[in-house]
């Protein structure tokens, strides 16, 4: 029995079909398997211009660069005599051979890699009298250029970013980490949309388990698609019943180069501009890619001021709470007397305007990502006034709430991750109902629990506090809280049980 | 599972305490009280009164004159409820950061007083205790409403105290801990006198310092007055920033400022038994202020003004220690210190200091310093 009475219908499972396509890998079969689609094209090819002796040539239209199979295809067949003279067995392997100028070319027997080549933009060449078949990699290269991260801005570095072509993005890798030991394997995931995902580590240093567990979770995907990035992070996450992000995720090849060369296993899919990093831990959220680029000192105190926003973004909405309906002794005397002074007229409860507040300034922040950047800069600044200038002479609100709340929310936008951020959104709301039903011993009730909630989680086998709660005894280096200078910092992160610790000399 | 963990989990915080959740109190709805005074009430019980600050407006919002709120009851406990009966807004108590006691209460005992203190989650051990001489703190407080409230005045003493040189406040832990260690302590005393000149209208009391209010056992003993207020602030090494004025036969006069104090101990033994104690004094100074001079103090002048500072100084640590030893009260730690600066002595001393003391013979080297210039 479900909600409401009704009877829960069991649903068959959905085995996947192997191999998806039946029948012999023929120009009739592509036909058939393409049939009423309007993108597919075929046409016969005189071979060596000899009328009788012909090829069949298959293509999806906008998959493939009409201008290389012209050019590198049609016309050295047309024009090479030699394939018309001979059998179509021979003429098979004397393209294989580099009769035509085409870069990639290999012979294909079954149907579904025919398919899926037609739909990833190659075009297959049928050989009726011989029955084989060849396929050309011919596919347009549109694609987004590279350009700088939007989401991850660089202040002093690189300023490319990955693209939606997941071969763009393992180029971008390459081209830094230029070592001979970077392996990237390519899977398949989504029966619908057949989205390449490449595993990308360095062999000899990366821990191999590590790679076995990311290929083996990613392997055990069976869902229709891989479009949005929860299609793969709560696929292959170790937790999903939490708000926090425990796989960190990256727009900037050279941290995502950074990450692979630390011991990390990297994750691309094809279509998204993103690239994964396993495991990860909390400390890996308040860390930006211009950390290494300047000072150690100055990065070490920008990190220390993002975990005090952490904890202003998390507790100062429920610490207002607290101190002003329970704890009034928190407060200093004059600061008490301006808040009442303050709160004077105000029709609502302490808590009500808080959570009012906090629900608004959702809102507003809502509103202002789902519209045109134009429009949504203006509904902010217009939400801003509106919400807190106009609430606050309405007496709405009380301006100490609105100072709370405003602290609060620019506190969250420090956080370099959105994820972490959206996470300890959700949290803030949490604490300020603690605060609300128990002052102060809600506040540490909350903060237990937090604290009891992030101790359990794990990425890829590692604490998710580590190195905070679980060092294993092992030496910590580099860059957690305070930032150590780069030349001090020999080994790498234990947890990563990495192969090799030592990163220099 | 879950809901028997849940279940136990909350079994187990209702056992360890947690259950008995704060109240909330909206703070628009709440009166800050800044100061508390304690009286004797005249048939017996005490009469409790507490005071707030003024709350100057905010945006359109109307400022509040300060509260004054009195009750008498056997307890203050049993005041403090009677007078949360008087409104319907919560009277908050975590704020009060003075409290004035009575002439009459203090002599009753502070006991009562810091117990509550102790023991009570609003009011704070690092309240500052002030004794009302010769009057009443109810008195006082209802006088300072009138005046712009009390704790601003108190908290001008308080600073006024640290920049002339007055008897400095003491927090009611500092008192509890005194009392509890030593029996004996002082605490700065308060006068309610008419307004001078310049100080309010005709008819209007003010607040002014007066002296140092002395404790054995919990109960106040007496005040000191003039020249033993000086004293017992030069034997707790304090009076910084105090002036003392000098005149000469010839009409000249002079006004010192003190800008160093430095009192030490040294007990004499015989035998192993206390035989008495010697009292260093080093009093450094400034001339704030001259007369029947020009230009500059003359060498000769100055000689001749240290010593009479030595004098003057000499004088009034007399005074103190002979108004401590005929109230057998040590209020300055004299036996204490006396250990610290003699540790191997420490034994005998603690031993023999409490019956030596009232006659203890006690010299004074005093050294009085005029800076030049």
């Amino acid at each position: 029995m479900g909600f409401f009475g009704r009877e829960r219908v069991e649903v068959p499972p959905h085995p996947r079909q192997e191999p998806r396509i039946q029948g012999p890998l023929t120009a009739e079969t592509m036909e058939r398997v393409f049939t009423g689609c309007v993108d597919f094209a075929q046409r016969p090819v005189a071979l060596g211009g000899v009328p009788g002796r012909t090829a069949t040539l298959c293509y999806l239209s906008g998959m493939v660069k009409m201008e290389r199979v012209s050019d590198y295809i049609l016309r050295p067949m047309a024009l090479e005599r030699s394939l018309g003279e001979c059998s179509q067995s021979q003429a098979v392997d004397r393209i294989l051979e580099g009769a035509l100028y085409n870069l990639i070319v290999v012979e294909r027997t079954t149907a579904d890699q025919g398919v899926f080549d037609l739909i990833n933009g190659w075009c297959l060449l049928f050989f009726p009298e011989c029955g084989r078949v060849l396929s050309f990699l011919v596919q347009t290269e549109e694609k987004r250029s590279i350009s700088a991260s939007e989401n991850e801005p660089p202040l002093k570095g690189p300023r490319d970013s990955f693209v939606e072509s997941i071969r763009t993005n393992t180029s971008l890798l390459r081209r830094r980490v230029r070592s001979p030991g970077l392996r990237i394997k390519e899977l398949l995931v989504g029966r619908q949309t057949v989205t390449p995902v490449d595993i990308v580590w360095i062999d000899g240093l990366t821990n191999p388990k590590t790679v076995a567990a990311v290929e083996a979770r990613i392997g055990d995907i069976d869902i229709d698609a891989l479009i949005a990035t929860g299609n793969l992070e709560e696929y292959i996450a170790d937790d999903i019943r939490t708000a926090f992000p425990t796989l960190s995720c990256t727009e900037r090849p050279d941290r995502f180069s950074a990450g692979v060369i630390e011991g990390r296993v990297g994750v691309l899919v094809d279509g998204l501009p993103l690239g994964w990093l396993l495991p990860s831990t909390l400390s890996q959220f308040f860390k930006t890619p211009q950390d290494k680029s300047q000072s150690w000192m100055a990065a070490s105190a920008l990190t220390v001021l993002r975990y005090l926003c952490m904890l202003i973004t998390l507790f100062l909405p429920a610490a207002y709470i607290a101190a002003v309906t329970f704890h009034l002794e928190m407060l200093p005397t004059k600061l008490a007397l301006s808040i009442i002074s303050a709160k004077q007229d105000v029709p609502f409860t302490t808590v009500f305007e808080v959570l009012l507040m906090l629900t608004a300034f959702e809102i507003i922040q809502e509103a202002g990502l789902r519209l045109p950047s134009s429009i949504g800069q203006t509904v902010s600044i217009l939400g801003g006034l509106v919400v807190g200038s106009a609430a606050v002479e309405a007496r709405i609100v009380s301006p100490a709430v609105l100072i709370a709340v405003a602290v609060a929310g620019i506190a969250g936008y420090t956080m370099p991750s959105q994820d972490f951020a959206s996470a300890l959104r959700i949290w803030r709301f949490l604490l300020a109902v603690l605060a609300a039903l128990a002052g102060m011993f809600g506040v540490a009730a909350g903060g237990l629990l937090l604290i009891c909630h992030l101790a359990s989680l794990e990425s890829f086998g590692v604490a998710y506090l580590t190195p905070f709660a679980s060092g294993d005894g092992e030496q910590v280096e580099g860059h957690t809280v305070l930032r150590q200078p780069l030349p001090w910092v020999k080994l790498r992160e234990a947890a990563l049980k990495t192969r090799n610790r030592r990163n220099q000399r | 599972m879950k809901k028997r963990a849940l279940l136990s989990l909350t079994l187990v915080l209702a056992l360890t305490g947690c259950s008995a959740l704060p109240y909330a109190h909206e703070i628009d709805q709440t009166v800050l009280m800044g100061v508390l005074g304690v009286d004797a009430a005249p048939g017996g019980g005490l009469a409790l009164t507490a005071a707030s600050a003024g709350r100057s407006g905010a945006g359109e919002s109307p400022g509040q004159d300060p509260v004054v709120l009195s009750a008498q009851a056997e307890t203050l406990s049993a005041a403090r409820s009677q007078m949360q009966t008087y409104g319907e807004q919560y009277v908050f108590y975590g704020d009060i950061e003075q409290v004035l006691v009575g002439e009459g209460a203090a002599r009753q005992g502070l006991e009562d007083l810091l117990g509550q203190m102790v023991r009570d989650p609003e009011l704070r051990l690092e309240s500052n205790l002030w004794v009302i001489q010769g009057g009443s703190a109810a008195d006082s407080l209802f006088d300072a409403a009138q005046e712009g409230g009390a704790p601003g005045r108190l908290t001008a003493l308080e600073q006024d105290a640290e920049l002339l040189g007055a008897p400095l406040a003491k927090t009611a832990r500092e008192a509890l801990a005194e009392l509890l260690d030593n029996g004996c302590t002082l605490l700065p005393a308060l006068e309610r006198r008419e307004a001078e000149e310049g100080q309010g209208a005709q008819g209007d009391y003010v607040l002014a310092a007066a002296g140092y209010a002395l404790f054995r056992e919990g109960a106040l003993l007496d005040f000191t007055r003039g020249e033993e207020t000086l004293g017992t602030s030069l034997l707790l090494g304090r009076g910084h920033g105090r002036l003392l004025a000098f005149s000469d036969p010839d009409g000249g006069s002079v006004t010192l400022r003190l800008t160093g104090v430095k009192t030490d101990l040294e007990p004499r033994f015989d035998r192993g038994a206390l035989e008495g104690l010697t009292i260093t004094c080093r009093l450094e100074t400034q001339v704030a202020e001259f007369q029947g001079w020009s230009g500059h103090l003359p060498e000769e002048e100055r000689a001749a003004l240290e010593e009479t500072l030595a004098r003057r100084g000499q004088r009034a640590l007399r005074a103190a220690l002979d108004l401590f030893q005929d109230l057998e009260a040590d209020c300055v730690r004299l036996g204490g210190r006396a250990a610290l600066a003699a540790p191997w002595h420490k034994e005998e001393l603690e031993a023999q200091w409490a019956a030596a003391f009232p006659t203890l013979d006690i010299s004074l080297e005093v050294e009085g310093r005029v800076a030049r210039g």
